[in-house]
């Protein structure tokens, strides 16, 4: 039952305890002000504050009254937007479908969150259909959710659809999350920047994108099929070295132009390349996140 | 051109129209691979320049080596089939034998040089045919025997109308024995009858008969007599009589209707192109045919298989050396 959520704590208590223990504790920066027992700042008072929070002593320094504030302990939503069309389905490297590694992302975020105290919803759906689960707090909540993205992403799904899928959580989720887009696209198109240019004005967006694994350097033989076109990568491509180096000079192009498309947006962005780099690469995007502007 | 087995050819080719049906509709009978490495986004790898350069390259290989395939295929049937041709061979068996059978009494000397001359260039064009030339006048002398050496033939009748012609009467030395009988056409046509031979064998045979029809002294044979003999040979008579004759009624009916007889005519010579009527009627003469069937030779032909294969193979060579390069 709980098998997704095992696999995760036990992934990320081998690779990287410290710095799992730390941003636990460090816990992330809250969005709202509110009431709590962590003080932040002072403000002037304004009709309507609590008299309670009125700071007296500050007020007496300065001569106005002052009120304290606080960060709100509220609980965060963390949104799990999950791409689950059959591409996901597809293999990272020769043993790791990327459905694998996009549990994987989301099991370390919503188990953070859930250790945290936070609820996590999920997203998720293709070019035909799109699901929702909503906010809840625990490990078998998050169980559940890590389980649709892993049973909704098979070789036979509809092809994906993350510009479709964005569109839905733009309409039908009101609340303001963190959201984390968890997906394979390889390029930021008009219509997939247009909506999260729209979702980054009420969400925090994190954006991770699962990277694809390259034909041309599959040693194996056997067959290789390309998911989307039920196409065949003939085996003359895969061994030809001036293909390879073309291959490769085209992927780092479009890493490179969706990352400038995704600073420009002000979205936070990872790549997990491998599964063995997939929890630091997303403890280098909550650090990042962390470290990011706030708005 | 036949195929000796037909039903291979067709069993063949059904194996392979089947195989290339389901090797050309992916559907219902064939899948994706099984065990494949399923990979997303890997179209993006079509786009690249490099990748045209090398399915351009595999596209001329892959057409050598369907054509290698079909070419080795369709050869290979081919010779299975066993493509052969069948002949038949029924060799026109012109089997006419020809006697010339003239009179040499001194009255037909001339028209005897003209037959003669005649007949050597008819000669020319014969094939298969046998000739002979018999004199006579009292007795029958045989010049030649039935042969077809033609160069021999010519050389024989080119002589005899030279002495013909400068009526050397050397030549026709054996034909007057003395006895003061001369011209005994019916006596002449018995003798030139007796004078084929093979008479087992079904063969066209004529007697061309050059004489003027005036018996001196008494024949062994009467005229009728004798072509009832020649119709009882089977020997078909075309006779040829002197301008003179026309004068002489009797003659003339009397010799037309021996001729008439056994089937053949009866012209005066030198009156309408004579001998060309003669010829005419020699070419009509049915030819007698061999009792053998036609004889039927199959030939295998497999010059168009063997020729498809070595292309073939030749083809895979190429592509082969193509792939190490």
């Amino acid at each position: 039952m709980t098998a997704h959520l095992t696999r995760v704590k036990a992934r990320m208590s081998i690779h990287a305890h410290r710095k799992v223990r730390g941003l636990l504790e460090g816990e992330y920066a809250s969005m709202h002000t509110g009431r709590s027992m962590d003080f932040t700042d002072l403000r002037e008072y304004v009709r309507g504050d609590d008299v309670k929070d009125i700071d007296w002593k500050a007020s007496a320094r300065s001569r106005a009254l002052l009120v304290k504030r606080y960060a709100a302990a509220r609980k965060h939503t963390i949104l799990l937007v999950a791409s689950t069309g059959r591409s996901m389905a597809a293999m990272n490297d020769l043993d790791v479908p990327k459905r694998d590694l996009a549990v994987m992302v989301s099991g370390v975020i919503g188990y953070l969150a859930v250790r945290h105290g936070d609820r996590v919803a999920l997203a998720y759906g293709d070019a035909t259909q799109t699901h929702q689960m909503p906010p809840a707090s625990g490990e078998l909540n998050l169980e559940r959710r890590l389980s649709a993205i892993h049973d909704n992403t098979a070789p036979t799904s509809p092809a994906s659809d993350l510009t479709g899928l964005l569109q839905y959580v733009a309409r039908t989720v009101r609340r303001r999350t963190i959201m984390v887009v968890i997906s394979d696209e390889y390029t930021i198109d008009t219509g997939l920047a247009a909506v999260l240019r729209r979702l980054a004005v009420q969400h925090e967006v994190l954006f991770v994108s699962i990277g694809d694994l390259d034909p041309t350097s599959i040693p194996s033989t056997g067959n290789v099929v390309d998911i989307d076109s039920g196409n065949v990568v003939p085996e003359w491509a895969r061994y030809d070295e001036t293909l390879r180096r073309e291959y490769a000079a085209l992927l780092t192009g479009q890493a490179t132009s969706m990352r400038r498309e995704l600073d420009s947006l002000g979205i936070v962005h990872e790549t997990v390349h491998d599964d063995g780099s997939a929890i630091r690469a997303v403890l280098r995007l909550l650090e990042r996140h962390r470290h990011a502007g706030r708005r | 051109m036949e195929l000796k087995w037909t039903w291979l050819v067709i069993a063949l080719a059904v194996i392979v129209v089947v195989w290339l049906v389901v090797w050309f509709f992916p559907t219902p009978f064939r899948r994706s691979p099984r065990n494949a490495v399923l990979v997303a986004h890997a179209q993006r790898l079509r786009g690249i320049p490099r990748f045209r350069v090398l399915a351009r390259r595999r596209e001329l290989e892959m057409l050598a080596r369907v054509f290698a395939v079909l070419f080795l295929i369709g050869g290979s049937i081919l010779l299975a089939g066993r493509l052969t041709s069948v002949k038949t061979h029924q060799e026109e068996v012109r089997n006419r034998d020809i006697m010339l059978c003239l009179d040499v009494s001194g009255s037909m000397v001339d028209y005897d040089e003209e037959l003669a001359r005649e007949f050597s260039k008819i000669v020319e064009g014969l094939n298969g045919e046998r000739i002979g030339l018999t004199i006579w006048s009292g007795v029958a002398v045989t010049v030649f025997p039935l042969t077809d050496d033609y160069d021999f033939v010519v050389e024989q009748l080119d002589l005899a109308a030279e002495k013909f012609a400068s009526y050397d009467y050397n030549y026709s030395a054996g034909t007057y024995i003395g006895d003061d009988k001369g011209s005994l056409i019916s006596d002449g046509l018995v003798s030139c009858v007796d004078r084929f031979d093979r008479p087992d064998q079904e063969r066209g045979r004529a007697v061309v008969l050059a004489s003027d029809n005036d018996p001196q002294g008494k024949p062994v044979f009467t005229l009728p007599e004798s072509s009832d003999y020649a119709a009882e040979n089977d020997v078909v008579v075309y006779g040829l009589g002197t301008r003179e004759m026309s004068y002489r009624e009797s003659a003339v009916q009397e010799f037309e209707a021996a001729a008439e007889n056994t089937g053949g005519t009866f012209q005066l010579m030198g009156s309408d192109g004579s001998t060309g009527s003669i010829v005419e009627g020699i070419n009509d003469l049915e030819t007698a045919r061999s009792k053998e069937p036609p004889r039927v030779t199959v030939i295998d032909r497999p010059a168009l298989g063997a020729g498809l294969t070595s292309a073939g193979v030749l083809l895979v060579v190429i592509a082969g050396v193509r792939r190490r390069a």
